[in-house]
């Protein structure tokens, strides 16, 4: 049998370690595997996309997998957006991980999910563990038992192995394995689908070969014609927490409109501050740097 | 101690317009992006940015542009050059009428430290000895950022990079010291030459302010926190960039025609190991075992510094 399963998270969040935990406890476990992430130019807080394969037999697939056989989402914000491709390939029996808080059904439909649809807090229990939104051995731990593919002793050699390799300090790998297992323990057993042959097949067919057609120059270095056009893209989904400004507690020092380093601070006409939400990134640097404190931290709500 | 300041004397001078627009792909947090933006509003709308390849290359992902004026990419090592036919180009414009000399933009090369320390140091000099009429931002987050944090000519002794993992056979880390590009430029006499960080922003931008008044080769080298590579939580950004200025190891200074000016003095130095702590980049100095004799060394740089800092008036 020849599992595929697809990360879905955001940089920073550990989708690239989680993928590599997994495949490390499958390698451990005497299984053939093979990981590989994906990211594009972008920085913390983009999409992040990691593929990890795991068989009792020689994997002979490479690259990205179209159909898998699970799907983890570490970041449910992603759902929401079409373009990262977190629902694509899947079908009634593809096993859907989500980091939420909510029911498997509530999520299911809000998001018009198909597949077998399974939810844990990861945030949350990364949050309250390590106080950082760091989730890589949890959602290692989520996924080795939901897709029941080795036994908890075997996940925490994994985790500790790539933790240590990755020069993690031996207290925080102590945390880590911790959250891993309480992750392991909270999930349920579901399984992977037994299949027989791959869905998406044409992934490993080989293609004819494609021509790079020659481009003018002006198709080949765009230009760009109107000005300021990254206001268009919207980036609330980076955060993980939200800034709000107590407005009776603020001082109207403008610190934090001097010090945003997305300029996502204006003033109102009382020289107010007044986060836009749809251009700040959730850094916090406004909250840190608030004379008075008068800037809170709250979570996003999850899915 | 701090120097007079001319036009942004209190926070409330900070213009209300932003002139790079939110939206764009850098990490949160960054270091670079914040120093970048108050040298915007300090210099205002008309601008034409050249850039080199780095980090900042996400400011600009087609379709989408944060600047309300031009930006022109270039290669890693070629942003000088690009520079020099932006600003060739308007001066004919002008002088053969088809540009009002009040339409003139001021030409900005933005570069990370890999580029403006190494690969793209030639044609810096090149064109800071021709005299060419720029501005010269780098942003200085110590390392290659954008290609995975390996070590560049601007990465301190005793920092962890990519390239450079603390070892059995290297247990600094980095073993070289960090190049001074200040000096570099110095060396050739351009009209300004400054280093800011973004924990001052009037500082910052009371300089922009001062450069703006002089033709020639003008060099911002702005300190960058970059937090994922220097293992800092994103909100720490500006309390770590505010260290490295409070324990002296980011001096903050101009050098007007050649005559340097400390422009930012803390009154009491805190000890640099206040601003290394902080950083996963230099945890291997404080653990499993406190590498001493380096910790001093780092100091005694910094010491040395300010002492010849102070005989010479500056
Ligand atoms: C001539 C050349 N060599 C290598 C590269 C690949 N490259 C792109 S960005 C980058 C790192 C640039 O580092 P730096 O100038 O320090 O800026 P940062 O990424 O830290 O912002 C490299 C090596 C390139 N674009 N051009
Ligand atoms: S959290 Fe960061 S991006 Fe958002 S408003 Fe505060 S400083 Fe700006
Ligand atoms: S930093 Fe705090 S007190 Fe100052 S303006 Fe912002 S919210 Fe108000
Ligand atoms: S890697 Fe560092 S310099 Fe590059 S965008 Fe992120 S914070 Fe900024």
């Amino acid at each position: 049998m020849l599992w595929h399963i697809r990360f879905h998270g955001r940089g920073g969040e550990g989708v690239k370690l989680a993928c590599r935990i997994v495949t490390r406890a499958g390698f451990i476990a005497g299984m053939t595997v093979q990981d590989s992430p994906l990211y594009g130019a972008e920085r913390r807080g983009a999409p992040v996309v990691a593929f990890a394969r795991i068989a009792d037999e020689p994997i002979l697939e490479r690259g990205y997998i179209e159909c898998p056989d699970a799907v983890v989402v570490m970041d449910a914000s992603l759902l929401r957006h079409a373009d990262a491709g977190v629902l694509s390939g899947i079908d009634a029996q593809t096993v859907v991980l989500v980091n939420s808080p909510g029911q498997p059904q509530e999520v299911a439909r809000s998001f018009g999910i198909v597949g077998h649809v399974v939810t844990l807090d990861v945030s949350s229990l990364a949050l309250d563990v390590l106080g950082k939104h760091v989730l890589s051995a949890p959602v290692a731990g989520f996924v080795a038992r939901v897709c029941r593919l080795v036994p908890r002793e075997t996940l925490a050699t994994a985790v500790r192995t790539e933790l240590v390799a990755a020069g993690i300090p031996p207290a925080a790998v102590a945390r880590n394995l911790a959250l891993a297992e309480r992750a392991f323990a909270a999930a349920p057993s579901v399984g992977l689908p037994v299949r027989r042959e791959n869905r998406c097949a044409s992934s490993t067919a080989a293609e004819s070969p494609f021509v790079v057609p020659h481009l003018p120059p002006r198709v080949a270095a765009p230009t760009i014609g109107a000005p300021a056009t990254s206001a268009l893209r919207t980036l609330e989904g980076w955060r993980v927490y939200r800034p709000v400004i107590e407005r009776n507690r603020c001082t109207r020092c403008l610190i934090c409109f001097a010090l945003c380093p997305e300029g996502a601070i204006a003033l109102d006409g009382q020289n107010y501050p007044v986060v836009d939400y749809a251009h700040c990134k959730g850094c916090l640097v406004c909250a840190t740097e608030c004379p008075p404190g008068a800037i809170d931290q709250v979570r996003e709500d999850a899915a | 101690m701090q120097t007079h300041r001319e036009i942004f004397r209190s926070i409330k001078d900070i213009p209300r317009e932003e002139f790079l627009a939110g939206g764009t792909g850098l990490c949160g947090g960054c270091g670079g992006l914040l120093g970048l933006r108050l040298f915007s509003k300090a210099l205002g709308p008309n601008t034409v940015f050249v850039n080199a390849a780095g980090c900042m290359t996400l400011l600009a992902v087609f379709p989408f542009s944060p600047f309300r004026g031009s930006w022109l990419y270039t290669a890693m090592a070629c942003a000088p050059a690009g520079a020099q036919g932006v600003r060739d180009a308007l001066d004919v414009l002008i002088e053969k009428g088809r540009l009002p000399p009040s339409d003139d933009v001021s030409v900005v090369v933005v570069t990370g430290d890999g580029a403006a320390h190494g690969i793209g140091l030639q044609s810096t000099l090149a064109a800071v000895h021709r005299g060419l009429d720029f501005f010269y931002f780098c942003y200085d987050n110590e390392a290659f950022g954008n290609t995975g944090f390996q070590m560049s000519p601007s990465s301190p002794l005793g920092s962890r990079t990519a390239t450079t993992p603390p070892g059995s056979t290297a247990p600094a880390g980095t073993t070289t010291r960090k190049q001074d590009l200040f000096e570099l430029w110095r060396a050739q006499s351009p009209p300004f030459v400054a280093t800011v960080s973004p924990a001052y922003p009037l500082d910052l931008m009371d300089k922009v302010a001062r450069a703006k008044r002089r033709a020639g080769p003008k060099l911002f080298l702005s300190f960058a926190t970059c937090p994922p590579g220097w293992g800092v939580e994103p909100a720490d950004a500006v309390t770590v960039a505010k260290l490295a200025v409070e324990t002296g190891v980011w001096p903050l200074k101009e050098a007007v025609d050649g005559a340097v000016t400390h422009t930012v003095v803390p009154h009491r130095f805190r000890p640099v190991e206040d601003y290394l702590v902080v950083q996963t980049r230099y945890r291997h100095l404080f653990e499993p075992v406190r590498q001493e004799e380096l910790l001093r060394q780092l100091q005694e740089v910094v010491d040395r510094y300010w002492a010849s800092a102070h005989n010479n008036n500056g």
